[in-house]
């Protein structure tokens, strides 16, 4: 931990907020913090050192000082997305997208180079001053981990080691888990050892590893979990049939959700949205063909902008991700932000007429016994499409063979939608290894 | 204004709880949750500053850290390749590029994320690679339709495996890589690319060979013990190695 943060506070274990004076922040101090660092920081350091921010602002004939208030903000500043980062870096062949603001040469700055999730097998390399814990320390307080208690880590490693340092940053221990099928007995063993409370990140891949090995050892998931206070559930939304299999072993999961690549979001135990940390970034929800602000509680698209990421900090950044948002006080009392999310823009199909989204076929995929598993892809070539096209994985190929079960699938999404899909059927497996293990991309164009 | 610094908790008494394989004769390797401190951490990163080094990563630690360095100035990277469950013997390896000066980057040690480990040779230009084994090579070849010579041949310092396959298909494709070897809770390296000759700091662990499983030339199950203090002790742990001792500090493995 670095020694900046060698002053330490234990706090009452029955104390439910982590940074109480953080998460209950009034509203006008949320919104004069925001002012002050977007457009007297962030907006300034950006515009000089970025070249991506500098080329985009430079085209959109906008510089820092004509952002003196936020209704400037929202009025002028441009925007900016991946495929803008995307075409930055290949046409200077800067690996960085032209995001970077010091120069990873620099010393005294950066200990380490992570990367993006890359799923497209090109990830994004992503500079890092290494360590130290971030804002998650809430939301791991939340879950209900105390000091002195285990704490179940699962993340991948290209992701930094982050998540360690906020896991002792709450006084816990972090056990190591690999994301997989394959280390699931040694879950089950530190789980009836060490009774960890807490666990980040449970996903389709671990339960279905739970579902395949705990049987075999004579695992009870019940009773192999009980000591678990909180799960955070992440890589896409928990399907309904994920929701009973986890609610069945007892299993309070928390959603968490990435916020527009500058944060995450994540449910409290309301259960009533996911919380973002408004003293780390803005988030707007605009109409997602235009520019113009939804109303709360209106789908809209996620737009965020970092308030603590001078490395390579997004501005104004259009996530592509459709999402509820709120900015009302939770039941909970903390007085940040929440978001829904609904699914991602460029998911959507539209087929005689009807929008289409993964979440929306879902649910009558995991109705058939075969695929319960609710692994799928949506084909979607472009927007508009004459046929639903589904690539959709089975656990095994039924009593009646394949050609019985692809008439069941079809007519299960049938009766959901109104829409007779094309049904292509393939194993569990060969979608799986699509991931990264966490999900598996649920629209492809082929 | 500013929002208030967060204080956080004291941190525990264990860094983490990893998990160490331990091998005795005859019966299946057993994987052990091992727990270890922060100072355990750092004196493994101690101990790997000069194997850093000798792989041919580059210290540039006597750099002025306040001071930017030329365009031309390429600042020394170590990939590490490994996978969570690993951390004990892999989070060592990340504070001994610090000390060097160095960054480091990482990808898992698996089959699906092995793009990965091309991908970021290929944009961040490692010195040294460590970590490969045979799910990364497969992955490589099999589902990414890589070849190896092309991907890590670009390295300049030394191309590290872990296992025998990742050794075999590396040499095969005519790189030249080094043996390491998750010995116990610690990891040791060879001294030359190949040469099977591993090596450990005698006055941080002792290695012995089991008497009850050698054989007459010497060789036998090697068994780790700790001199430094840790915070899990090891006590004549069967580390599943086989090889003798030929001086304290080296590990002459059977190949």
């Amino acid at each position: 931990m670095p020694d900046d943060q060698a002053a330490y506070f234990e706090r009452p274990h029955d104390q439910r907020y982590f940074a109480p004076e953080i998460e209950t922040m009034p509203r006008e101090q949320i919104e004069k913090h925001r002012e002050e660092t977007l457009l007297g920081d962030l907006i300034p350091w950006a515009y000089e050192r970025s070249g991506l921010i500098r080329e985009t602002w430079d085209a959109a004939k906008v510089t820092p000082a004509d952002v003196q208030s936020m209704d400037d903000f929202h009025e002028k500043v441009p925007f900016i997305d991946k495929d803008a980062i995307r075409s930055y870096r290949d046409r200077h062949n800067d690996p960085y997208g032209g995001l970077l603001c010091i120069e990873p040469r620099t010393r005294g700055v950066f200990s380490a180079i992570f990367s993006t999730s890359g799923t497209t097998g090109d990830p994004t390399p992503a500079p890092s001053a290494g360590g130290g814990p971030s804002f998650l320390v809430r939301e791991f307080w939340e879950f209900g981990c105390r000091p002195g208690d285990y704490f179940t880590e699962t993340l991948f490693t290209f992701r930094g080691p982050g998540i360690h340092d906020t896991i002792r940053a709450i006084g816990a221990t972090p056990v190591f888990v690999d994301h997989g099928s394959a280390d699931m007995p040694f879950l089950f063993a530190a789980n009836e050892k060490y009774r960890p409370t807490a666990m980040y990140n449970m996903s389709l891949a671990i339960l279905m590893g739970v579902q395949q090995h705990a049987p075999a050892m004579g695992v009870d998931p019940e009773k192999s979990f009980a000591s678990y206070k909180g799960i955070s559930w992440a890589g896409e939304p928990i399907g309904p049939r994920a929701r009973r299999i986890t609610d069945d072993w007892g299993l309070e999961l928390f959603q968490h959700t990435a916020l527009g690549d500058v944060g995450a979001a994540t449910e409290c135990r309301e259960h009533d949205g996911a919380h973002y940390w408004e003293d780390t970034a803005y988030a707007e929800s605009l109409d997602p063909l235009g520019t113009d602000p939804v109303a709360d509680e209106t789908p809209g698209e996620l737009v965020t902008s970092t308030l603590i990421d001078k490395i390579a900090p997004l501005i104004r950044y259009r996530s592509d991700d459709l999402v509820r948002r709120t900015l009302a006080p939770c039941a909970c009392g903390r007085t940040h932000g929440r978001i829904w999310t609904l699914g991602r823009k460029g998911d959507e199909v539209v087929v005689e007429g009807r929008s289409v989204l993964p979440m929306d076929v879902w649910h009558a995929i995991e109705l058939v016994d075969e695929t319960s598993s609710g692994i799928f892809q949506i084909i979607r070539p472009q927007r508009e499409v004459d046929v639903l096209r589904l690539r959709v994985g089975y656990r095994d190929d039924g009593k009646k063979g394949l050609g019985d079960l692809q008439e069941r699938v079809t007519a299960s999404v049938a009766e959901a939608l109104g829409v007779v899909p094309d049904v292509e059927l393939v194993t569990n497996e060969s979608l799986l290894k699509l991931g990264p293990p966490h999900k598996i991309p649920r629209v492809t164009k082929a | 204004m500013t929002v208030a610094r967060t204080i956080y908790e004291p941190p525990p008494r264990a860094w983490c709880l990893g998990r160490i394989r331990i091998a005795r004769t005859g019966a299946a390797d057993e994987l052990v949750p091992w727990e270890v401190s922060q100072a355990d951490i750092d004196d493994e990163a101690a101990a790997l500053v000069p194997v850093l080094q000798r792989l041919g990563l580059h210290d540039t630690s006597h750099v002025d850290p306040e001071v930017t360095a030329a365009e031309d100035d390429v600042r020394p990277l170590l990939l590490i390749v490994s996978m969570l469950s690993e951390t004990l013997h892999s989070y060592p390896f990340e504070t001994a590029a610090g000390k060097l000066g160095a960054l480091y980057s990482s990808a898992d040690s698996s089959r699906f994320d092995s793009f990965r480990t091309a991908a970021l040779i290929g944009y961040l230009h490692p010195q040294v690679v460590w970590g490969i084994n045979t799910a990364v090579v497969e992955g490589l070849t099999q589902e990414f339709g890589r070849d190896l010579a092309t991907v890590f041949g670009a390295v300049p310092g030394a191309v590290v495996t872990t296992d025998d396959g990742a050794f075999d298909a590396l040499t095969a494709a005519g790189v030249q890589p080094w043996r390491s070897r998750a010995v116990g809770a610690t990891t040791m390296i060879e001294d030359a690319a190949g040469s099977g000759r591993l090596r450990y700091d005698p006055d941080r662990w002792r290695v012995e060979v089991d008497a009850d499983d050698s054989d007459p030339d010497g060789t036998g199950s090697l068994l780790l013990s700790n001199v430094a203090p840790r915070l899990t002790p090891s006590d004549r742990v069967p580390t599943g190695i086989r090889g003798h001792v030929p001086e304290p500090g080296t590990v002459v493995l059977s190949l």
